[in-house]
């Protein structure tokens, strides 16, 4: 598969914005969509929703994002929720977290508030380029504040995609949208990465594109029941052979 | 030897707003939000000119050097309000000629 993920986007409260969201990711130019929920469970009208989205031709994914204050507290969740969802998010509010999170496999996005990206350091890069986790920058954070505070983003988020890039940790590039006016096109989201964060043109392309798409895949590939382990699949059950 | 003249590119954007557009409200916020991104100097380099605007169907065009296409989509993409409700702007095509993106237009009336 290819084209353009929007990897964050708040799941939709009722089946009319679902409606007018895909609807508008469509006529943005995304193939794939990640709804995300804060912390809880599983929608129930989940299956409803993914309905609309794929009768706008646009592929729906569920996503959490967690947000806990301790280490032992994310290894609880991870465990509960892993195998519930496509995406798992986590929000590093404190170091404790952030370290955690970067070393853990089951972890793909890390996300970190305005005036938390200092966390992402070199120890932190360290730690995520042995696992699987890649360095989110959704653009709610950046429209959510302003002034100084906006002024310190633009050079913490530049400074997070340099390293990062430095030790070959994807960069993911997302609306973080609760509405349809949160919304952006790909290629404005890529452009807000190139001329704003600072990345290279084509990795800042692959930011909305290949990237999330392979996190997508790799993550459905292991929630599938052929999956045995990284490397090994399921080919023919008892009876087949 | 004579200096290369530099390569226009024309930006057509669509807005999506919750109020009723007006084409001088529209062109404030888009060049103030270049000089909050950009500052005063920055954006005077980038070469921006309004080509136009339709409010009624929320199309607008915009000019500038080919090298600044990358930050006046960045710029537009960092508007979140107009007329005091939330809008979004989106850049849908970039073209070298204004021709293009006029017969765009007309292939995507129904």
């Amino acid at each position: 598969m290819g084209g353009f993920v929007d990897l964050q986007v708040a799941f939709p409260e009722s089946l009319e914005k679902a409606e007018s969201l895909a609807f508008h990711l469509r006529k943005l130019g995304f193939k794939a969509v990640a709804l995300t929920v804060q912390n809880g469970g599983k929608p129930e009208n989940l299956e409803e929703v993914k309905e609309v989205f794929s009768r706008h031709r646009v592929e729906a994914a569920l996503r959490v994002n967690l947000s806990p204050e301790t280490s032992g507290r994310l290894l609880k969740d991870l465990r509960r929720l892993r195998g519930l969802f496509e995406i798992i998010g986590v929000i590093c509010c404190n170091k404790q977290v952030a370290r955690q999170a970067a070393k853990d496999h089951r972890v793909d996005l890390l996300l970190f508030p305005p005036g938390k990206l200092r966390l992402f350091d070199r120890a932190e890069v360290e730690l995520a380029s042995g696992s699987e986790a890649a360095l989110e920058l959704p653009l709610s954070s950046l429209l959510d504040v302003s002034g100084r505070q906006r002024l310190t983003y633009f050079w913490e988020a530049a400074r997070a995609s340099r390293l990062a890039l430095k030790r070959n940790i994807p960069v993911v590039l997302t609306s973080g949208a609760k509405d349809l006016y949160g919304l952006r096109a790909p290629r404005d989201l890529a452009a807000v990465g190139e001329a704003v964060y600072g990345l290279p043109s084509q990795a800042a392309l692959a930011s909305v594109s290949k990237v999330p798409w392979r996190i997508l895949e790799r993550n459905r590939e292991k929630l599938s029941q052929d999956f045995v382990e990284v490397g090994i699949r399921l080919v023919r059950r008892n009876g087949d052979c | 030897m004579g200096t290369v003249k530099p390569r226009k590119r024309y930006l057509l954007f669509h807005v999506e707003a919750e109020k009723q557009l007006h084409e001088k409200n529209v062109k404030e916020a888009v060049f103030s939000g270049f000089q909050r991104l950009f500052g005063e100097v920055e954006a005077g380099r980038l070469g921006i000119r309004w080509v136009g605007f339709k409010p009624e169907e929320r199309w607008g065009i915009l000019l500038c050097s080919q090298e600044a296409v990358v930050k006046v989509r960045a710029a537009l993409a960092l508007l979140t309000s107009l007329e005091g409700g939330k809008a979004r702007f989106s850049t849908v095509r970039v073209s070298g000629t204004l021709k293009s993106l006029r017969e765009f237009l007309r292939e995507r009336k129904p």
